[in-house]
């Protein structure tokens, strides 16, 4: 095949490059500094002779009051570490206390940094050269903080650090630097790909971002397979299958599998042969729970009985701290300062020495408990690191992992693959050479910071061009008629050209509803598109607020500043305010099409309208028209040449989209692109690899059956989600019935996201189970599922003294299961975050033996009945549905529950 | 100070009290191990209850006892020596073990 030999795909390199940039930069912006209450303003000097009595009577009186270690308190029960904050809220950071709670949330289980004085300073004036210092500035990791209400917003008042400060005495406040390691680390994984020849044993990642052709990965060396006929194990015949293609392949494998398939059995499996290889294997998976998973596993003793130790259960659980990880990965806890795992190694060993050696026992009755040395044998079997485990970026600071080069650890096995995007994947993929993927692409898919990767646009276009779209993204969200009444300031380095742009963006996205677009000249518009120099957003905004308030025009006012300019905070008194980064083009553009890539490919196998979709097309609003290209480059000289820009401009958006956004599984097996009718995701088709694809085909595996749910619980999964090509049921359940039940909860009052009336239901169902029923219930593991954190925090509160009972969101209960698992629906209408086919697969397919669903479940039902009965009245050959992802699901499940109690019936 | 010399195997000190420690407990089974007779590391990772593959461990484990001379690697393998098998009778029957 002569093409596959050419360079067949497109440079992602500078693409990831200038991505991760972006990102940088934008982490840079703004830190969040607070002083800490209680440390004094500075270290008291020593006297010299002949100062004033004065000074010496207040140096003493300073030597009263509190020391900077009273700011410091300590929880000798868990050794953490209370202070209390000031946050500049009044100058800096008005307005911004949400803000400020969200970057706080964010930090909770990340370092955070301490600052002296001189730090801060340079902090301020440096963001970079501050983070160039050496050695760094004392860190701490954050475990939670607290929030107090003053004038009906959160403000907050105190951090809870893992452990005090080393130096307390110095330290005057505390900064959440942004954590830039995951985005240094994926920086440097690019340069050594590129760095790295087509030969080297990284050649096929070369190949895989683009830098190679595929003719890369037919080069690389072929496995040499060894007898694993000793191995204890059960496998399937589509697992054995896998294992073959892991540990065949020359370069990546891949490894779908629905819930419940037994990954974790095939990724243990493959682990084995790779030992037995003699070859060192890294393990990663962005969720803790996966990694625990795998050590679990690796650990257990076999099926029948024995327990020497081998290599494959002396894995290293490498993280930060111990306490995310379950029980049994915690005793092979290994953390940059502590851990566990040589003291699980020396207990394991002297198991084994009294099993073997008949003085060992009687020796180990006598050891002196209290004795230091080093055990030799312990010691140097806890040297053994031949496997590896952590998530992608953490397993970084592990000192074996960090120092390795290139392509040193035979293999890297990577959990929940379609969670990872290239250059997280790339982050760690370097230190090996051969990548065997697992995951599904029914499952959660990466996870998508709109605003973050909104960022990776910017330098796209220029920043007026952006600005006019950003207008349009903003119009796409007002309801139409509404349109022409907003009151919208927009803040520009040159004002008239970026009036024009604005104007011309607008007659061309939205021709029908455009509102006017003028120059601020202090005649005091009402309302329309408003543009103005930086200085003048004070007086645009004032003049705008002084014509409403005599009647003229409706909406508040909003102040739009075009990339790159700093304008005074306007007042905020008068409901003025700056369109937040979210609410940009460049973040509108990741969300929506974030959503479409992830929902409509679901939407046209399944036969069904997801009325979100409709957004789709409010993209081309966000995305640089012909006309505002033309007016930002000086004109083009003919419309084929503006089309030409544009088509440019939205080639290099989907790039850098599909950098961001789409999983390694979809890079590794192909992009749906068929299945896109909207730009910029029309345009990933430029980014197709048949090669690549071609040369990986042999090396895909499927895992077809399941084995943790009881067969009633797996069918509607199966059919929905999996259209009946896969999680067919391996085991048979001695007894038949439905499993499943709905709990009907009537809405009450307005919907937020918390609802206490499911909360109630769920307790009473979950006290009652434990208290009416058989010995099996109270021992088994419950888990309440719900779409959002304020609900799981409502659930928490309430069920929390119940040590079996787990409760998450529906983005974090990937990789668990339950005997039981209750799903809190809160809403009774479904929004677009309920729209996600992979949110919904995931979170039914966690139980074992049974499922309750608990919500306004006749409202979804009677929205499912309203879609069908339309259909009679639907356009000519329309055959699909329109109605919420949660009404598809509650009528299957419905129907199954109703089949089920027909068949009891007949039997009966 | 008199554990610490203890657990090194030295002689000195009243061994009939000291309690020995995990250091001491391993390396007497290392070298009880092939009390029987030398073999490789391997054999000698199999006697300990450990899985073969767990050789090179075994190896750097036994290298301080090698050095002390109380154990001797050539071509076949491991084995214990006199001195080491003096060694290793002593403490045992110190410790009432034997």
């Amino acid at each position: 095949m002569e093409n596959t030999l050419a360079h067949d795909s497109v440079d992602l390199a500078p693409e990831i490059r200038a991505s991760l940039g972006a990102k940088l930069e934008r982490l840079l912006h703004r830190p969040l500094i607070a002083r800490v209450v209680g440390a004094p303003a500075a270290v008291s000097e020593p006297m010299q002779v002949g100062t004033p009595a004065v000074f010496l009577a207040l140096a003493s009186a300073m030597e009263a009051l509190p020391s900077p270690r009273d700011a410091w308190c300590e929880d000798p029960s868990d050794g953490t570490c209370r202070v209390r904050i000031a946050i500049d809220y009044d100058d800096a950071w008005r307005g911004y206390e949400r803000e400020i709670c969200e970057t706080v949330n964010n930090a909770v289980e990340s370092p955070i940094t301490l600052l002296t004085d001189a730090q801060r300073t340079l902090l301020e004036r440096s963001p970079r050269e501050f983070l160039a210092l050496d050695p760094r500035p004392e860190s701490v990791e954050l475990v939670a903080f607290e929030v107090e209400r003053v004038g009906g917003v959160e403000r907050i008042v105190a951090l809870r650090l893992a452990a005090p400060p080393e130096s307390r005495a110095h330290i005057r406040h505390i900064a959440v630097v942004p954590n830039l390691v995951p985005l240094e680390r994926q920086l440097d994984a690019l340069r050594s790909a590129e760095a790295a020849t087509d030969d080297s044993p990284i050649g096929p990642l070369r190949a895989l971002i683009g830098l190679a052709g595929a003719a890369t990965l037919a080069a690389a060396p072929v496995a040499e397979s060894v007898d694993v006929s000793f191995l204890d194990e059960r496998l399937d015949e589509h697992q054995r299958d896998c294992v073959r293609k892991a540990t065949s392949t020359p370069h990546f494998a891949v490894i779908e599998g629905p819930p419940g398939s037994g990954k974790t059995t095939v990724i243990t499996a493959i682990i084995r042969r790779y030992l037995a290889r003699g070859e060192q294997v890294l393990v990663v998976s962005p969720t803790h729970v996966a990694v625990d998973n795998v050590v679990e596993k690796l650990v257990a003793p076999p099926a029948n009985g024995g327990d020497r130790m081998e290599l494959h259960t002396l894995p290293v659980r490498f993280a930060a701290r111990a306490h995310k990880l379950s029980p049994v990965a915690q005793e092979y806890w290994l953390g940059a300062k502590k851990q566990r795992r040589g003291a699980t190694i020396a207990r394991r060993v002297e198991r084994r020495l009294c099993a073997a050696l008949p003085v060992a026992e009687r020796l180990f009755a006598l050891e002196d408990k209290e004795a230091s040395g080093r055990a030799p044998l312990s010691a140097a079997i806890a040297a053994v690191e031949t496997v590896i485990c952590g998530t992608p970026i953490g397993i970084l600071s592990h000192e074996a992992v960090k120092r390795a080069p290139a392509g040193a650890f035979g293999v890297l096995i990577v959990d929940e693959v379609s969670k990872m995007t290239l250059p997280e994947f790339l982050a760690v993929a370097v230190k090996a050479r051969r990548w065997v993927v697992v995951g599904d692409p029914a499952q959660l898919p990466p996870f998508n910071n709109s605003e973050e990767n909104g960022v990776t646009l910017d330098s796209l276009t220029p920043p007026v061009v952006e600005l006019a779209c950003s207008v349009g993204a903003l119009l796409e969200r007002t309801k139409p008629a509404l349109r022409r009444d907003e009151s919208l300031v927009v803040a520009a380095a040159s004002p008239g050209l970026a009036a024009a742009a604005i104007r011309a963006h607008l007659e061309a996205v939205l021709p029908m509803d455009a509102p006017a677009v003028g120059v601020y000249d202090s005649t005091g518009r009402a309302a329309g598109v408003v543009v103005c120099a930086r200085e003048d957003v004070e007086g645009a905004c004032a003049a705008i607020t002084d014509a409403r308030s005599r009647g003229v025009g409706a909406a508040g006012v909003r102040v739009l500043v075009e990339r790159g300019l700093t304008v005074p905070r306007p007042s905020f008194a008068s409901g003025r305010r700056f369109v937040e980064p979210k609410d940009r083009a460049s973040a509108a553009i990741f969300e929506t099409a974030f959503n479409v890539y992830h929902a409509q490919p679901w939407a046209r196998r399944s036969a069904q309208r997801l009325r979100f979709l409709g957004f789709r097309n409010g993209l081309q609003k966000s995305l640089p028209s012909p006309a505002v290209l033309s007016i930002a480059s000086g004109g083009f000289d003919t419309r084929d040449a503006a089309d030409e820009a544009r088509g440019a401009v939205v080639d290099a958006f989907a790039t850098r989209f599909a950098v961001n956004a789409i999983s390694v599984y979809d890079w590794l097996t192909g992009i749906s692109t068929a299945d896109f009718d909207v730009s910029p995701l029309r345009e990933l088709a430029r980014l197709a690899r048949p090669a690549l694809q071609e040369a990986v085909r042999p090396h895909v595996g499927k895992l077809a059956k399941q084995y943790r749910m009881h067969a009633s619980l797996s069918r509607v999964p199966r059919r929905l989600f999996y259209f009946d090509r896969a999680l067919v049921d391996g085991r048979h359940d001695e007894q038949p019935g439905c499993r499943v039940r709905t709990v009907p909860v009537e809405a009450d009052g307005p919907e937020g996201e918390s609802n206490a009336r499911e909360v109630e239901a769920i307790a009473t169902l979950i006290g009652q189970a434990m208290r009416g029923s058989g010995a099996s219930v109270p021992a088994a593991e419950i888990m309440v599922i719900t779409p959002y954190r304020e609900q799981e925090a409502r659930l928490r509160e309430k069920l929390g003294a119940l040590a079996n009972v787990e409760v998450c969101t529906l983005d974090r209960c990937q990789g668990r299961e339950a005997d039981y698992v209750f799903i809190s629906l809160v809403r009774s209408r479904a929004t677009p975050f309920f729209d996600m086919p992979r949110r919904w697969n995931v979170a039914l397919t966690r139980a074992k033996e049974g499922l309750f669903l608990v919500g306004d479940i006749e409202a979804y039902l009677r929205e499912a009945a309203d879609a069908r009965r339309d259909m009679t009245r639907a356009k000519p050959g329309e055959t699909r549905p329109q109605m919420s992802l949660l009404a598809r699901i509650l009528e299957a499940y419905d129907r199954e529950i109703r089949a089920s109690r027909m068949g009891a019936t007949n039997l009966g | 100070m008199m554990s610490e010399v203890h657990a090194r195997g030295g002689a000195g000190g009243n061994e009939r009290e000291a309690r020995p420690s995990r250091e001491e407990i391993e390396r007497l089974c290392l070298a009880y191990a092939l009390e029987a007779g030398g073999c490789t590391v391997g054999d000698l990772a199999e006697r300990l209850g450990l899985a073969r593959e767990l050789g090179t461990a075994v190896e750097h484990a036994i290298a301080p006892l090698v050095a002390e001379g109380h154990l001797a690697v050539n071509d076949h393998g491991v084995s214990l020596t006199r001195s080491g098998g003096d060694w290793l009778q002593r403490r045992l029957t110190a410790l009432g073990c034997q």
